[in-house]
């Protein structure tokens, strides 16, 4: 099922362009004399104006029939996950975070600033989540400075506003260059028709928190279409007692987020641009700061602007391009006895890219790209309020680019081989080359196999390279020295179809990591620094197996077992579980309008810096109803519901060795369609 | 409104098409408008079990499974009203999901829907229609073809018994064939 939703994808891109009386559109566009006469009579024929004539008419009507493309093409052949809009409400999911935690091999940690990811056992304490890259639409999330993909409520958009999220294991390197490392998280956005009209969103939930959105989806007789989104949450948090401190931190878990997103789609031009700002509080005392200092403050904030166009140039080649201009602030205050510390940092980039897709020569499936990204700014800054003392003050530019050739060849008709090659070049850190391969053998609809060979290199960010002081006092130095991060992946992966409905996927794989780019203590002067240190090998396997019965109740269930050890003293990862256990099941509530989703998910014993923290199960309940009365939806959901203590591993920049997480949390939502 | 009128209705458009303005008549119409053109057709001329429209909900669900060159033509039909419902353009990622749809259309192109598409269909009151050749062909309500220019549709009445639907008889009237 999941290759073939992520062939589907790719297909919708292909064809997006594709509809007739489009290109005659474009054209109209580019040469306004030569097809001025047409457009009248074109626009006359639009389905929604031949859906005004009587059927018997339509009947009798002349078709042109479209062009077909040839053959059904994985742009990533991996053992994709994908969970959809319906999925999401189903399981009242609250941010992307919660998706990807539903997910096979994955988990998610939270230090009460940020969400961060682990892939298949990879979650490194001190890492910003920069081995992910998550693209929304096609846009880069992850920004020029941590390189960080943001998962949690500080993710650029409303979960109302998805359509879907894929999720690709393994490095999709080749085709998408730096970041993709471990994976790349696919944010795919709601069209405009999906569901037309003015929509407000209203949510309350435990430790006083609010959310409150209005969107707008409409389409336009010419052929445009709009999505307007804007929405406001806010959170008091629950007070934390930390024994490290003796002490509660009372109402420092608070955050603030506002998230706009616009769309506008017209004769395959697309354009979209969003914002986000988030200020979140931290009761955990990070860095040495005053513990229960209300001061304590990290607020992030994005801005996107992106401009996408589309048009096929043949029957079987089809030409994309995008611009985009990417801004990300990052303002933390810190408060220490006597000063307050702040901690500053701005990264700007721009950039394109142009893809060329092509299936005109039989067999092959051809997909070519260049990219290009300037880092316009990647500013770092830190400094003491009062007494003035800046600490640090870097300004960086950097440039990146990147070439890369896919080709799918059908070398039977059940037996298809994917390879690509790319090659990267960063301006400080030099060029690379990174190829994969796969092998697809698909002898019927729903069952496959699938060798897959990858590999993939990152280069160090402007953090891990300049971040830090020899000013007295600084905790953190810069490694200006750092080396790219390289990865090779090896993977199987089977999918069956049984006959009671049943669809099953196994996976297993191998990983091995050299010059990791990781975080230490340096022994000389004590304070962090990253170095490339060491590898690593992971070894793991993922079963996931689903059902849906004709009654509509649906199971999903997976087990992820995964040993990830450093080669240097064969001892475990920290934040790395060994075991994932994952359900989720929904049923009707005997109206076709309500539904109950019930996830519980175990994550095994993890070993933090110092010691180890417990496995736990979490359990989610949410009853959802769609139309409960004309235009509204509700949704109830009950989070940790059997009000499990558990806690994340810390990083060293904090005195605990984990981070409680939240207890039981309701959250009631509402819709209303109007 | 009774059949009757629906036949003469559907008479008088057939002898008015003389007066047709010629722009309509003589011009090539794009595939993926008429066949959206024609699952609109479908919706109007469908009456689903009470259960299906029990939500109360506002939109009628236009879905596709597969490969989606129809996209943008079905889009132009959102906000399009049958039966007091306006009509929505739903992407699914997996055939699991059609059960909530009103009517699913799967793209011929799409030849890997898994087997376990139509299990997941058995019961549900969905009015589903394809253009793909066998197996789908029989197995799905409605079936769409080019034939000499024409796009022509089969109806296999099993599988819309089996969805609990009833096709109006002009519908079927305008089939080529009802198996």
């Amino acid at each position: 099922m999941v290759s073939w939703a992520e062939g589907m994808t790719m297909h919708r891109r292909l064809f997006l362009a594709c509809r007739r009386g489009l290109l005659p559109g474009i054209a109209a566009l580019l040469f306004p004399h030569a097809a001025a006469a047409d457009a009248e009579a074109m626009a006359a024929l639009t389905a929604d104006r031949l859906a005004e004539l009587p059927f018997e008419q339509l009947l009798t009507l002349q078709v042109s029939s479209a062009s077909h493309y040839p053959q059904k093409v994985s742009e990533a052949p991996s053992a994709a996950v994908v969970v959809t809009a319906e999925d999401i409400r189903t399981f009242g999911h609250r941010s992307l975070a919660d998706v990807l935690r539903s997910m096979p091999g994955l988990h998610v940690s939270h230090d009460r600033s940020w969400s961060y990811l682990g892939v298949r056992g990879f979650s490194r304490p001190g890492d910003y989540n920069t081995r992910v890259l998550l693209l929304v639409d096609g846009y880069r999330v992850n920004d020029n400075i941590y390189n960080q993909a943001y998962v949690g409520s500080e993710f650029l958009i409303d979960m109302e506003l998805i359509e879907r999220v894929e999720f690709i294991p393994g490095p999709g390197a080749s085709a998408y260059g730096d970041n993709a490392f471990f994976g790349v998280i696919n944010v795919i956005t709601q069209s405009a028709a999906a569901e037309p009209g003015v929509a407000v969103t209203a949510e309350a939930g435990s430790h006083d928190a609010y959310r409150g959105g209005l969107r707008y989806a409409g389409e336009f007789g010419n052929g445009a279409s709009v999505l307007l989104s804007a929405s406001h949450a806010q959170s008091h948090g629950r007070d934390w007692y930390y024994p490290e401190f003796g002490a509660r931190a009372r109402g420092l878990d608070h955050e603030r987020n506002l998230k706009l997103f616009a769309r506008l789609d017209y004769l395959g031009w697309t354009m979209q641009a969003g914002y986000m700002r988030r200020p979140k509080g931290n009761p955990t005392a990070p860095y040495g700061t005053l513990f229960g200092d209300d001061r304590m403050e990290t607020v992030d904030t994005h801005a996107f602007a992106t401009l996408g166009y589309r048009r096929h140039l043949s029957e079987h080649t089809e030409i994309s391009g995008s611009l985009y201009y990417g801004h990300y602030g990052y303002d933390g205050a810190y408060p220490y006895a006597g000063t307050l510390n702040v901690d500053r940092s701005r990264g700007r980039r721009a950039g394109g890219e142009l893809r060329l897709l092509s299936g005109a020569f039989a067999g092959h499936t051809l997909m070519a790209g260049i990219e290009y990204q300037r880092d316009l700014r990647q500013d770092q800054k830190n400094y003491d309020l009062s007494p003035h003392l800046v600490y640090l003050d870097e300004r960086q530019q950097d440039w990146k680019f990147g070439l890369y050739l896919q080709d799918e060849i059908l070398l039977r008709e059940d037996l298809r081989l994917n390879a690509g090659l790319r090659y990267d070049h960063a301006g400080r850190a030099g060029g690379d080359l990174h190829p994969r391969l796969a092998l697809i053998y698909h002898p019927h609809p729903g069952n496959s196999l699938k060798l897959i060979y990858g590999s993939a290199y990152r280069a160090p960010n402007a953090y891990e390279l300049y971040y830090g002081s020899d000013v007295t006092g600084a905790e953190q130095k810069g490694n200006p020295g750092l080396r790219p991060e390289t990865i090779r992946t090896y993977e199987a992966v089977l999918e069956r179809t049984f006959a009671a409905g049943w669809h099953g996927t196994v996976s297993l794989y191998h990983y091995r990591v050299a010059d990791l780019i990781t975080q230490i203590e340096d022994p000389l002067d004590g304070r962090l620094v990253f170095r490339n240190d060491g590898r690593i090998h992971a070894t793991g396997m993922e079963v996931a197996a689903e059902k849906r019965w004709s009654s509509g109740v649906r199971l999903k269930a997976s087990l992820g077992y995964q040993e990830a050890k450093d080669r240097a003293n064969h001892e475990f990862l920290v934040n790395s579980p060994r075991e994932l256990v994952k359900l989720a099941l929904s049923a009707p509530l005997g109206t076709p309008s309500w539904r109950a989703g019930l996830e519980a998910q175990y994550t095994g014993e993890r070993k933090t810096l110092a010691a180890s923290t417990g496995g736990y199960t979490l359990a989610n309940l949410v009853l959802s109803g769609r139309a409960v009365l004309p235009g509204l939806d509700l949704t109830l959901g009950i989070y940790n519901l059997l009000d499990r203590k558990y806690a994340d591993p810390a990083d060293r920049i904090n005195v605990q060795d984990t981070i409680r997480q939240d207890g039981r949390t309701l959250r009631l939502k509402m819709d209303y369609w109007f | 409104m009774p059949p009757w009128l629906h036949t003469l209705f559907g008479g008088l458009a057939v002898l008015g098409l003389g007066w047709l303005p010629p722009a309509v008549q003589a011009q090539e119409v794009g595939e993926y408008e008429l066949k959206a053109a024609y699952l609109y057709n479908f919706a109007l001329f469908t009456t689903w079990p009470s259960e299906a429209m029990a939500d109360k909900g506002q939109f009628l669900y236009l879905c596709v499974l597969g490969t989606d060159p129809l996209g943008p033509a079905l889009d132009a039909l959102a906000g399009k009203r049958v039966q007091e419902r306006r009509i929505a353009v739903r992407r699914l990622a997996a055939p699991e999901e059609a059960p909530g749809c009103h009517v699913l259309y799967l793209h011929g192109g799409e030849r890997e829907a898994p087997p376990r598409f139509l299990d997941v269909l058995r019961q549900a009151p969905v009015l589903t229609v394809t253009d793909a050749p066998e197996p789908w062909r029989r197995e799905m309500a409605i079936h769409l073809a080019i034939e000499r220019g024409r796009l022509v549709f089969e109806v296999n009445l099993e599988p819309v018994q089996r969805a609990r639907l009833t096709l109006s008889s002009r519908l079927l009237q305008l089939a080529r064939k009802v198996h």
